[in-house]
């Protein structure tokens, strides 16, 4: 194996860990702002009908979402609230943003 | 002369409720704003041969697709008010009423281009706005709500609400922030943005006498076409309506860019 081939598989598990932690810090951020530690979340759940969500629910995610990955700066709401219909939406919105961010 | 209010909303408790009571108001001020409890308005048959009809086959369809219970009691529930409601001022059955709605997901009665409508609900209190004045939006929540340290303040203020709520007494001051996001909640359902709006790029006094809605930096925001109200439902909600008076019959042109002033709305929906 090349070391070109090796540092690829690196990055790509990097990658994985990265967007790993950032579906985790999703989840952990939405079980805290409905207050239910154990509630069944996955990147399918729809934050709405699955989860209860209404619009105060919907700014305070945005605010636990900032305060557990800083590095996402601060976000726009009018911005990203069309991607705020499901966990796994709101978190490919949340890696597009740190992608960009890496640039 | 200062615009009419949207008025305090009157207490519908079912489909056979006190219609006459919704009807007078209107009649008297072309706005009414009608609240009901979600228990009593949930049909005790449920099936689609019921409710189908009823709610329409776009709404039916989202209907089936909540899976949690209160969100689904209250989606129901506050959809049958709003039926019931736009039927009696419509003179017609709730089964005919044509409950559209716009991109960004404002609901308008399709046909009815006369009439504006509303509607917010939280777990056990649902709210409908109705009016032939101009535009209108309703916010209800749960008065005790709590909002304060959740991330609300900084996330929904201007500066000046940050400061106003910090002069505040603490046991106030939660209250005093729910009245202030049912207000912000009305006035941008009013405009059709919901979300999309700023909320901490335009602010409101608290000043019973009139509220007012102002920029950051304290100037006022609308002009007096617009009138904002709260108002205690049983002591455990507030509600908000944030009415634009277009005067008696329909306006020629709702949309939100004809209807607000141009540098505000482009600074409230991140243009500028």
């Amino acid at each position: 194996m090349s070391a070109h081939a090796d540092d690829t598989h690196a990055d790509n598990t990097h990658a994985d860990n990265q967007s790993g932690d950032l579906i985790s810090a999703v989840v952990q951020a939405v079980r805290r702002v409905i207050d239910d530690p154990v509630a069944e979340v996955g990147t399918d759940s729809l934050l709405r009908e699955d989860l209860g969500f209404d619009s105060v629910l919907i700014m305070q995610l945005k605010y636990r979402v900032e305060q557990a990955v800083p590095e996402l700066g601060e976000l726009s709401l009018p911005d990203m609230v069309d991607s705020m219909t499901s966990v796994g939406s709101l978190v490919a919105y949340l890696r597009d943003r740190l992608v960009k961010a890496a640039v | 002369m200062a615009a009419p209010t949207a008025g305090a909303p009157v207490l519908v408790s079912g489909p056979e409720g006190q219609w006459d009571e919704v009807l007078r108001p209107l009649a008297a001020r072309g706005t009414v704003v009608t609240y009901g409890r979600v228990a009593d308005w949930l049909p005790e048959e449920t099936e689609e041969r019921v409710l189908r009809p009823l709610l329409g086959p776009r709404d039916w369809g989202r209907f089936q697709r909540l899976s949690h219970r209160r969100v689904r009691e209250g989606f129901l529930a506050s959809r049958l008010l709003l039926k019931h409601t736009a039927a009696r001022v419509l003179a017609s059955s709730p089964e005919s009423v044509d409950l559209a709605y716009k991109p960004g997901g404002r609901p308008y009665l399709r046909g009815c281009d006369q009439i504006d409508i509303s509607l917010s609900h939280t777990e056990e209190v649902m709210v409908v706005g109705v009016t032939r004045r101009g535009l209108l939006g309703v916010d209800v929540e749960r008065a005790e709500r709590p909002m304060v340290g959740t991330g609300v303040e900084f996330q929904a203020c201007t500066p000046h609400e940050r400061e106003l709520l910090e002069s505040l007494p603490e046991r106030t001051r939660n209250s005093a922030l729910v009245r202030l996001w049912t207000l912000k909640e009305a006035y941008s359902k009013a405009i059709g943005q919901g979300l999309r709006f700023r909320f901490t790029e335009f602010g409101f006094t608290l000043d019973d006498a009139r509220i007012r809605l102002q920029r950051p930096d304290g100037s006022p925001g609308t002009g007096p076409e617009w009138s904002f109200g709260t108002y205690a439902l049983e002591s455990d909600y507030v509600v908000s309506a944030a009415l634009r008076d277009e005067g008696f019959g329909a306006a020629a042109d709702t949309a939100a860019d004809t209807t607000l002033d141009q540098s505000l709305l482009g600074v409230l929906l991140g243009r500028l």
